[in-house]
């Protein structure tokens, strides 16, 4: 298939012309056309997607005030709440589970005019990082459809690069809005942690879960992240945190911009990856004033990875206690005299996946009684060390360069069969998310001999997400996207 | 910078049967299998973060400057209904219908 991205600029101009009917017509057309080979879809909501165009159609022609995202189309990952609609999380245990409320990232696209066309596939509970371990669907990478699209937001990335939508509401626990925008040519941002309201997101980890965009361009993620950051007294995390226009002066920079590289960012990456970014980084230094890059070394990152699985085991150990096919999950019926434990082990048996009972299983080892000390409470006081450390790196720079993942998009299959291969992946994302920063990825171009798209990712300090945008915008202007890749 | 305390790694059948217990999973024998061969690699690997000197505070949240918990005030919960429907077992009146305990 021909990968397409459709631009916000191009999209707003449609929308303003011709209103929201013929776009939304235009994505299902493609949908139909295309979806067989890409799988990105959980469910497509065509006659949902149909009613809110024709509603935003006549809001439009009455002359009503419309939202941020008016005329935009959105997909929405499928670990996310859509009242009325399943939520599965691509695993089998909640095949059939209806989400009795939204959540309220989607009710504040819903607010702003966006129009929800559809659920995205992800890696069953968000375990994974090429969308592969879905229960449900099996997700093609749109650029090549032998490669994985990267995940756990693989439908999203995959739904965004096909042209399926124009933006996704995606989420990000270690890397699964970075990984997949940067696996299938898209943009994304991790927000800071606390910057999105976590209700109605089923939980992975709570203390690195965190809602945000992938977009086809960097004004796509800036408008989708304006629309649904913002505190929520539904979750605490969000206190304190304003509302902002990310869109706005989304092509200035800072006078002055301090760039730090990590030089353990390249350390492992594929040569073809280190050097389109390096060059891009370059080409940054030299095409805008005020920008000073300089090389330096972050010992602590290298731990960052078994900091953040570890964590990441502990809490998604706890979190998934609840799925027990009676509050939710796989309906048991007939109890032939097992007892409750019995029929909870069954059910949990059959609903879930390897990875994540290994997840599940490793979580109860490292958390329990014998070993909590010298594995969880040891990775807590770790993170807390990185916290520090990248408190020390963000009083010298202002924002951290590399490369989003150290290879292009792998062929399918080529690692669903090693767990720790997968893990190691991530390498480069899971940083960010231990600190909570804000982390985006945006495309840098085309590896030279893979023709797959690399992407680049962009770290801020706490609070920091316009200036990742402003500078994710940059190398976008760089390397312009362009409608056909 | 480092410190190199033992670390439990070498899962045996016997902690992993009974981790399985805790967690509410039954597991054939080819998983228990699978599971202790990735497990043990998976750990082998990650005791690394042994090298960090690590005396900080337990870090549970990024937000540890304030209070991220909301007051304990009731509120209502919404679609009760709609919740209900979702039980894996359920009663024609819309309870929960769960497994003896004893």
């Amino acid at each position: 298939m021909k990968p397409f991205l459709s631009l916000t600029p191009a999209a707003r101009e449609e929308f303003a012309s011709s209103g929201a009917a013929p776009r939304v017509e235009k994505f299902l057309s493609r949908i139909t056309e295309s979806e067989r080979e890409v799988g990105a879809f959980v469910d497509v909501y065509s006659d949902w997607a149909r009613e809110q165009s024709a509603a935003l159609d006549r809001k439009r022609a009455g002359g009503k005030p419309l939202g941020k995202l008016a005329g935009l189309v959105v997909a929405v990952k499928n670990s996310v709440a859509i009242r009325g609609k399943r939520l599965t999380c691509s695993s089998k245990m909640l095949e059939r589970y209806v989400a009795p409320y939204s959540a309220t990232a989607v009710e504040r696209i819903l607010f702003e005019d966006g129009i929800i066309i559809g659920s995205t596939n992800l890696d069953e509970f968000c375990c994974g990082s090429d969308c592969s371990r879905s229960a449900l669907v099996q997700t093609h990478n749109p650029h090549d459809v032998t490669r994985v699209p990267g995940g756990s937001s693989g439908g999203s990335a995959a739904a965004v690069s096909a042209g399926f939508c124009d933006l996704t509401l995606s989420e990000d626990t270690g890397g699964s809005i970075r990984c997949p925008a940067s696996f299938c040519g898209a943009s994304g941002i991790h927000p800071t942690y606390g910057r999105v309201s976590r209700y109605g997101v089923a939980d992975m980890a709570m203390s690195f879960d965190q809602l945000g965009p992938i977009s086809s361009d960097v004004l796509g993620s800036a408008l989708l992240l304006s629309a649904i950051s913002g505190e929520d007294s539904a979750d605490p995390t969000t206190n304190g945190m304003g509302r902002e226009d990310f869109s706005k002066d989304l092509d200035s920079l800072p006078s002055k911009l301090r760039v730090g590289v990590p030089k353990q960012f390249f350390a492992g990456c594929e040569p073809g990856v280190s050097s389109l970014v390096w060059q891009r980084i370059k080409e940054l230094e030299t095409r805008f004033d005020g920008v000073e890059v300089s090389e330096f070394d972050f010992p602590l990152l290298s731990y960052a990875l078994p900091v953040y699985y570890l964590l990441v085991f502990s809490e998604f150990s706890s979190a998934m206690q609840k799925y027990d096919g009676l509050k939710y999950g796989l309906a048991w019926s007939e109890s032939d005299g097992r007892d409750l434990v019995e029929v909870v082990s069954s059910v949990r048996a059959r609903g879930l996946g390897p990875e994540v009972k290994r997840r599940i299983l490793l979580g109860t080892y490292i958390t329990s009684k014998e070993y909590r000390e010298a594995w969880y409470s040891k990775a807590l006081r770790a993170r807390d060390a990185l916290v520090k450390e990248f408190t020390r790196v963000f009083s010298s720079y202002d924002v951290l360069l590399g490369p989003t993942m150290p290879m292009v998009a792998w062929r399918m299959g080529e690692k669903s069969q090693d767990p720790l291969q997968m893990y190691l992946a991530d390498v480069l994302t899971v940083p960010a998310n231990c600190g909570g920063l804000p982390a985006g990825s945006v495309p840098a171009g085309m590896h030279g001999t893979e023709k797959m798209p690399v992407g680049l990712q962009v770290i801020g300090a706490t609070g920091a997400d316009a200036l990742v945008l402003q500078v994710m915008r940059a190398f976008e202007r760089l390397a312009p996207a362009t409608q056909t890749v | 910078m480092t410190t190199k305390p033992p670390t439990p790694t070498g899962l045996d059948e016997a902690t992993i049967e009974r981790i399985a217990e805790i967690a509410r999973l039954t597991l054939t024998p080819e998983e228990r299998e699978r599971f202790r061969k990735d497990a043990n690699e998976i750990l082998e690997s990650f005791a690394k973060i042994n090298e960090i000197e690590a005396k900080g505070s337990e870090l549970y949240y990024l937000r540890s400057g304030d209070n991220p918990l909301r007051d304990d005030a009731a509120v209502p919960s919404g679609d009760d209904v709609g919740i209900r429907s979702q039980f894996g077992g359920r009663t024609p009146e819309g309870l929960m219908k769960a497994p003896k305990n004893l």
